[in-house]
């Protein structure tokens, strides 16, 4: 080869420099809201933030899940499951156990351990369930448009006095399914004020935010790590209705509880639909 | 007869690769094998006798136990009583045609490694076609421009770490003194399979001329230089509703290399444009990297000095992760690595988001005869390596340094920051007292940046003293004891720790050795355990089984600067090589 190609060669590697997209300022979309104002009833998204008070980045990442609940907050879900090692109580002043028996059994089967990590709506990839925060906004948003097969609503019934709460589910297969469907139902309390590791200045005080507010938190499910189930084949249009009762644990603050629920498909744990309801 | 067989070898290179993706799905390389033999019909005896295969295979196994005073329960290993990791590597090679396939299992990762790794098939599948004047590659290969300041892809077995690129690549030498190279394709994530926009995609090129074999008249010239160039640019997919992000994102690098006499010098620059991403936090800020050594070399003396300024340097194909996994990049480290159980228990972690440093090595033979020297000579090397972080100004009083979704900071090139991450002074000694002892003496000045290089934000900078003694003594010509032992002090993290070790040696097929880590000085006296094992290996030709039963302490492994953390363990693990 003469020098005349090699220099070809060079000037078409070179090309590869042009292939350079430089943004200038402003560097933040528009916001485009969600999808609330069209006629097909779309589907809710799950977002679980798996986290811990001694994980560094993980101020970061709940705040990239708020940011994207303010961006959509008609169709995004957000559940912060503390769980594995960086949930674990340690030295003071991270002295708290905000560690679940069914949080440590997702974060098992979905293996989320490393963390900061995040599931969304429970879909798998190959196998693979955990989504990076840095992807949690793309994968949000490629769900926002796919249509609800499954809707229901919460009803909730609580006595201040005695702490009894109960929780009615009832919804309606909007298609016929195949398959095995199952609902979990969980109780989140929001605005527990709390330490946390941070090394993220944008996040909060670093290293340690002492008066960290951690929203959306996991407290207990009301039906068992995986469920129960509440269809089989389901025909389009048929129903379903589950109630529950219990007794709020002295622990939670009710006015900062809610109750959230979503349905799954048994055979690959896809959540289909979710629902949350603010308790006060 | 030779076009044809290059015909046919693109033939079945093509084949490979256009199988490459079913087998993927199918996991049974003998279904490729057999259509293999099919195709080549009656040259099927050529196939087989012909051709040359070489190899390699692997196991690594830990049977896990609880162990109570370190931590260790049934949950922690989640009820996975043994991990496994292996992979078998074979290489066909035909003429000018080479073919070769791993096969990786990990099933369970051994504890440490990210749970992403479970998995079983063939991550890595290629066929490639050489002459001198072009070689070319299907499928899966490693590469590197330079020192891989824009582009390398590798692959390291004891971090579980694999970027390799699944695409094409095609390396020229148009011509004497000059080589050519581009790559394109994806890099491996797991097992995750690349769809399109699931990640990135990487192209790149790279031009390496050396004056000395292009110029005859200074092909014997005491002066050699050599200038190299790349451009890499990565495409991703543009989906974040909260950032206008780049979809291509260029870099580029020139390198030179100049040797006269005894002296070398290397250095090389790269740049790269606005790539916000999770491990930048999203800012928009350009890239700059500088890597500098230069050298001078003569019997009995070395002295190398290397210089290192990273801004911003972070590059993946996944601009939203943030693991060990998918840089197109890599950042060389410049500090020692050291082997010792103890001077390798603070190891630095390149820190791509910014860092400063300098390497000083120097090697001196104490000539034998002489009064220090003795008479077999005296070895003495210093090593002093510190790294800081950058300076960084806020880029307005009302942003934040590194605010997501801002230019992030501005950094004067030549301003370091007073913040140290990493400072390792150790002067080591090597001795050999007469034909049967030989002794190596070690002391080691450290300070280790806990939160900025584990990322454990709050925890304290360790400032430690390190002393090691490593004695050997030959008993016979086959056998010999070798015993270490060591000391770490230190008030911050974990205190003082205390190591010894021996091994008896019968070359060369038997090892067995005793060795202890005592953390007596834990700050919390429950925690102040012994880490001990009793281990043993045998070799025959190029086989090689070890055993080794006990507990393995927390730590951090560290390979070219890229490190993985270590659980603590207690059990047996079993490591089994092979190669043909």
């Amino acid at each position: 080869m003469s020098w005349k190609r090699t220099m070809i060669f060079v000037l078409a590697g070179s090309c590869l420099l042009l292939a350079c997209d430089k943004i200038e300022p402003p560097y933040m979309k528009t916001p485009q809201g969600g999808n609330g104002d069209t006629e097909v009833l779309l589907k809710k998204i799950l977002l679980e933030d798996y986290t811990g008070h001694t994980c560094v980045n993980c101020p970061a990442a709940a705040k990239t899940a708020s940011d994207l609940q303010q961006l959509y907050p008609d169709q995004l879900v957000i559940m912060a499951v503390h769980s594995g090692h960086f949930a674990k109580p340690q030295g003071d002043p991270f002295l708290a156990d905000y560690r679940t028996e069914v949080g440590e059994a997702w974060e098992g089967f979905f293996g989320t351990a490393i963390k900061p990590n995040g599931v969304i709506n429970r879909r798998s990839n190959n196998g693979n369930y955990v989504v990076s925060p840095g992807n949690w906004p793309a994968e949000v948003t490629a769900l926002l448009n796919d249509p609800a097969e499954i809707q229901f609503e919460i009803t909730l019934e609580y006595n201040t006095a005695n702490r009894k709460l109960d929780i009615a589910v009832k919804g309606e297969f909007l298609t016929a399914l195949t398959g095995e469907y199952k609902l979990i139902v969980c109780i989140l309390e929001d605005s527990i004020v709390s330490p946390q590791k941070n090394s993220d200045a944008s996040a909060g005080v670093t290293p340690i935010i002492h008066d960290y507010v951690h929203r959306h938190m996991l407290r207990q499910t009301v039906n068992g790590i995986w469920g129960e189930s509440i269809a089989v084949q389901p025909i389009a249009n048929s129903m379903f209705e589950t109630q529950y009762s219990l007794t709020l644990n002295s622990q939670y603050k009710a006015q900062h509880c809610s109750i959230m629920a979503f349905v799954y498909d048994a055979a690959n744990w896809e959540i289909m639909q979710v629902e949350e309801v603010v308790m006060e | 007869m030779e076009k044809l067989c290059s015909s046919m070898s693109f033939y079945v290179l093509g084949l490979l690769y256009t199988t490459n993706e079913k087998i993927r799905q199918m996991k049974r390389p003998s279904l490729l094998l057999i259509a293999l033999l099919i195709v080549l019909g009656g040259k099927a005896q050529d196939f087989l006798n012909q051709a040359t295969v070489n190899g390699s295979f692997q196991i690594d196994a830990q049977l896990y136990r609880s162990d109570a005073a370190i931590g260790i329960t049934d949950s922690s290993i989640a009820g996975r009583k043994i991990g496994v990791n292996g992979y078998g590597n074979i290489i066909y090679s035909l003429g000018n045609f080479k073919a070769g396939m791993r096969y990786e299992a990990m099933l369970t990762p051994m504890l440490g490694f990210d749970p992403m790794q479970e998995g079983s098939g063939f991550p890595y599948l290629w066929a490639s076609y050489s002459t001198d004047f072009i070689d070319v590659t299907v499928g899966n290969f490693y590469e590197q421009f330079g020192n891989g300041l824009i582009f390398r892809s590798y692959e390291e077995w004891t971090l579980g770490y694999d970027n390799s690129m699944n695409g094409m690549r095609v390396l020229l030498n148009p011509s004497k003194g000059v080589r050519l190279k581009a790559v394109y394709g994806s890099q491996r994530f797991y097992w995750q399979k690349y769809e399109r926009n699931n990640r990135g995609l990487v192209r790149g090129v790279d031009a390496e001329f050396s004056f000395n074999e292009i110029l005859g008249s200074l092909e014997d010239s005491p002066l050699r230089i050599i200038v190299g160039a790349s451009a890499v640019s990565r495409y991703q997919r543009d989906a974040d509703p909260i950032y206008k992000l780049p979809e291509n994102v260029g870099s580029m690098a020139g390198r030179i290399n100049i040797g006269l006499g005894n002296f070398t010098l290397m250095t090389e620059y790269a740049h790269k444009i606005n790539d916000p991403s999770a491990l930048n936090n999203f800012i928009y800020k350009e890239g700059h990297a500088l890597l500098t050594s230069l050298s001078y070399a003569q019997s009995g003396f070395g002295v190398v000095l290397q210089l290192k300024r990273v801004d911003n340097m972070g590059f993946k194909s996944d601009r939203a992760y943030v693991g060990n996994a998918l840089d197109i990049n890599f950042i060389p480290p410049i500090n020692r690595t050291h082997a010792y159980s103890l001077t390798g228990k603070y190891p630095y972690a390149t820190q791509p988001n910014g860092e400063m440093g300098m390497q000083l090595q120097i090697h001196y033979k104490i000539p034998k005869g002489s009064l220090l020297g003795g008479k077999y000579g005296t070895g003495i090397a210093l090593n002093l390596s510190q790294v800081n972080d950058i300076a960084r100004n806020p880029i307005h009083d009302t942003i934040l340094i590194g605010q997501p979704g801002t230019m992030g900071y501005t950094s004067d090139f030549f301003k370091m920051s007073g913040d140290i991450f990493f400072r390792d002074l150790n002067i080591e000694i090597d001795k050999r007292f007469n034909s049967k002892l030989k002794g190596i003496f070690q002391y080691m000045n450290l300070l280790y940046d806990i939160a900025t290089i584990e990322g454990h934000a709050g925890d304290p900078v360790v400032n430690a003293h390190i002393g090691l003694v490593d004695l050997t003594y030959r008993l016979s010509s086959r056998k010999a004891v070798r015993v270490e032992a060591q000391g770490l002090f230190t008030r911050e993290d974990k205190g003082d720790w205390a190591a010894m070790m021996v091994e008896y040696t019968i070359a060369p097929k038997w090892f067995v050795a005793l060795s202890d880590q005592y953390n007596y000085g834990h700050p919390e006296k429950d925690q102040r355990n012994h880490y001990y094992t009793a281990s043993a290996g045998f070799t025959r030709n190029a086989t090689r089984l070890a055993l080794t039963y006990g507990r393995q302490a927390e730590g951090v492994v560290c390979v070219g600067g890229v490190c993985r953390q270590v659980p603590a363990s207690s059990g047996l693990t079993i490591t089994l090589t092979t190669n043909f």
